[in-house]
């Protein structure tokens, strides 16, 4: 069966604007994306990873149900506290500024608990420090940490994406080792690289 | 056939674009320096007035504007747009001669373009970046945006006196240029038409926003709302949530049909549509005789809708003389002279882009997918290579990208815009194709000496498309088929 001349061409037309309609949805960056505009410097949990002309390690990871400072309890959570510990050192020539993050597990994003998200390093110096954040416990598996520099002016900008290593298998694990456990949020600590 | 029109516009376009290379080239690079120049120019001019950057940002599109004419002018004169009129018709558009004149017509429909799909705003942002970067977040030195939302937010009879007042100096100084022909002026006219539409834009889009902020207030809004929730309480015994049916709807059409109405089908014809006014009114009435089926013979001056405006304006008198006896005088001549000034805009520029919107829109379903199709794909090449290249750059702070963002931009950009131009000219050429295969059988007019591109592709692909009531290709116009004489 042949279709009438008309009929097949307007078939191919809508064929064409189907083809179109892919390709451009297909490579069109999303500006609503996480990634939209964003260099991923993909790393793990104990590995350093280089970003913005500096190092950048996550060192340790922790599940707890309450944070304490100097040993007194200053907030407590119906849900999780994760406090993950961050080492930066600045290797080149201008701070290395990494002072706002946020973890993910799958479509849920969480926001960091408190100021700052992450690490200010001078030029030649090395910095510790704890950064907690809230979770739903239910919803922690695949955990990754987003640590970027937000800024007023924005374009093609590096993040790093550090995964915790928190898989659906393990997940359970890590809740119980959080239950009833208070986390000691230790304060940023200085160091040359020497 | 898609085919055939598909083979058509690859052929041609690669070639016109690989012929004019260095010409357009060129032509690109010289806008964009001008552009670049321009806008920077207009950062440092906000120290002195934000006004005065104002001016300088407009000059920013012309000479963005002048690259994008120059460029389709070129392609015509290589594709032989201009020569498919015959020699008895060719009668001079004052656009073929004075690029300034070119300019005013086509820079209304193509800063509607560039603010369309979000150019403006984006050179805009631009704008306001460098301004931020020069004064800091917390300069007192008012920027372009600044000055407009203040006089849109307290001084909004100002605003509109300014929108009124750029207007009829343009209108006056296009006049004085008519009767004097002096070309200077010619670019004044270009600027203050630039200039006037960027006040319009970035002014208005304040007073909408401000007009939607006050239509939610009003109680008219609020009985919609209660209409709504009215109406989802009866639904909701038939277990219809109304809200979240609203939701996915909304979801749905602003997700999957808007970008494919906006971006794939009426980005692509829109361009096309703008980009014929470059051939002047002589090509378009052609084209819409063409289309009509009417013989370009018998057309009478004057009586098309895309005739020149000096011509309209002629038969208007004519006819106004022979309905009313005397020409109007006094009162009512100013009145028809003020009514000639503001109006004279609408015969001018509203009404060909329009009417060459909806000539393009009858070119046939075929060329029209196959277009979309071959214009999408240089948006995707574009979009890829855009992404390829910050990758290779790499991730970097703001700073990076506000120094190095013309030279990144001339990278993306600079590949894919001439090619984009050439392949409107080239798909225009193509619709008149169609259009005269719709109404004439044997060949009028010879091809253009050099003008034919891609012969081999066209023939071949018309051999197996001729059959199927398709625009078959230049050299065979003048056998006569049976089935190209009938309008599809």
């Amino acid at each position: 069966m042949t279709l009438p001349p008309r009929l097949a061409s307007v078939l191919l037309a809508i064929g064409c604007v189907a083809v179109a309609t892919v390709g451009l949805r297909s490579t069109q960056p999303d500006v609503d994306a996480r990634d939209y505009n964003v260099q991923i410097v993909p790393g793990r949990v104990g590995q350093a990873v280089h970003i913005r002309g500096g190092e950048l390690e996550v060192t340790n990871v922790r599940f707890g149900s309450a944070l304490a400072e100097y040993g007194e309890v200053s907030d407590r959570t119906a849900g999780m506290f994760v406090v993950l510990t961050i080492e930066a050192s600045d290797t080149g020539t201008k701070d290395l500024q990494l002072t706002d993050s946020r973890l993910f597990s799958h479509e849920i994003t969480y926001d960091s608990y408190g100021f700052p998200g992450g690490p200010l390093v001078n030029p030649g110096f090395r910095s510790t420090l704890d950064v907690a954040f809230e979770v739903d416990p239910d919803l922690i598996d695949d955990l990754t940490l987003d640590i970027y520099q937000s800024q007023l002016i924005s374009g093609y900008a590096q993040h790093a994406r550090i995964s915790l290593g928190i898989t659906a298998e393990t997940a359970e694990r890590w809740r119980a080792s959080g239950r009833g456990r208070t986390l000691e949020v230790g304060k940023e600590s200085r160091q040359g690289i020497g | 056939m898609v085919w055939t029109d598909l083979a058509v516009l690859v052929a041609d376009t690669s070639r016109v674009w690989w012929r004019l290379l260095p010409q357009i080239s060129t032509i690109y690079l010289l806008g964009w320096l001008g552009s670049e120049l321009s806008l920077r120019l207009a950062i440092i001019g906000g120290d002195i007035s934000p006004w005065l950057s104002l001016v300088l940002f407009a000059f920013n599109f012309v000479c963005v504007l002048g690259a994008a004419v120059l460029i389709l002018g070129a392609a015509g004169r290589e594709l032989g747009i201009r020569q498919l009129i015959p020699a008895d018709e060719a009668e001079q558009d004052d656009r073929d001669t004075s690029i300034t004149r070119l300019l005013t017509i086509t820079l209304l429909p193509f800063l509607g373009m560039y603010a369309a799909f979000g150019q403006v705003k984006e050179a805009a942002d631009r704008l306001l970046t460098g301004q931020i970067v020069r004064y800091g977040v917390l300069g007192d030195l008012p920027t372009i945006n600044g000055m407009l939302a203040n006089l849109a937010d307290e001084h909004r009879l100002r605003l509109l006196g300014i929108v009124v007042g750029i207007y009829v100096l343009r209108r006056v100084v296009d006049r004085l240029r008519e009767r004097t022909g002096l070309r200077p002026l010619g670019f004044v006219v270009v600027l203050l038409e630039s200039f006037f539409l960027l006040v319009l834009i970035l002014g208005g889009i304040r007073v909408f926003q401000q007009f939607r902020l006050w239509l939610v207030d009003r109680a008219l809004v609020q009985w919609l709302v209660e209409a709504r929730d009215s109406l989802a309480r009866f639904l909701a015994i038939f277990r219809i949530d109304l809200p979240q049916l609203i939701v996915a709807v909304g979801q749905f059409l602003d997700t999957q049909v808007w970008p494919v109405l906006w971006d794939v089908l009426t980005q692509p014809i829109l361009w096309l549509a703008v980009a014929a006014l470059v051939y002047g009114s002589r090509v378009l009435t052609l084209a819409e005789l063409w289309r009509r089926g009417q013989p370009y013979a018998r057309r009478i001056p004057g009586a098309s809708v895309f005739a020149r405006f000096a011509e309209k304006r002629a038969l208007r008198r004519l006819a106004a003389q022979a309905r009313l006896g005397a020409p109007p005088k006094g009162v009512r001549l100013a009145a028809t002279q003020v009514k000639e000034a503001f109006f004279g805009d609408i015969d001018d520029k509203y009404l060909p882009t329009f009417h060459s919107l909806r000539l393009v829109l009858r070119a046939g379903v075929g060329f029209l997918g196959s277009y979309v199709l071959l214009y999408t794909a240089i948006v995707v090449a574009k979009n890829s290579w855009t992404s390829l290249v910050h990758a290779l750059i790499g991730g970097h702070p703001g700073e990076f990208w506000v120094r190095w963002e013309p030279v990144v931009e001339l990278l993306t950009e600079g590949p894919y815009e001439p090619l984009r131009l050439c392949l409107l000219a080239v798909a225009f050429r193509r619709c008149l194709e169609v259009f005269r295969l719709r109404t004439e059988t044997p060949l009028s007019f010879p091809p253009p000496q050099g003008a034919p591109v891609g012969r081999v592709a066209v023939a071949a692909a018309t051999r197996r498309g001729a059959a199927a009531n398709v625009a078959p290709a230049r050299e065979e116009l003048a056998v006569p088929s049976p089935t190209s004489e009938a309008p599809s």
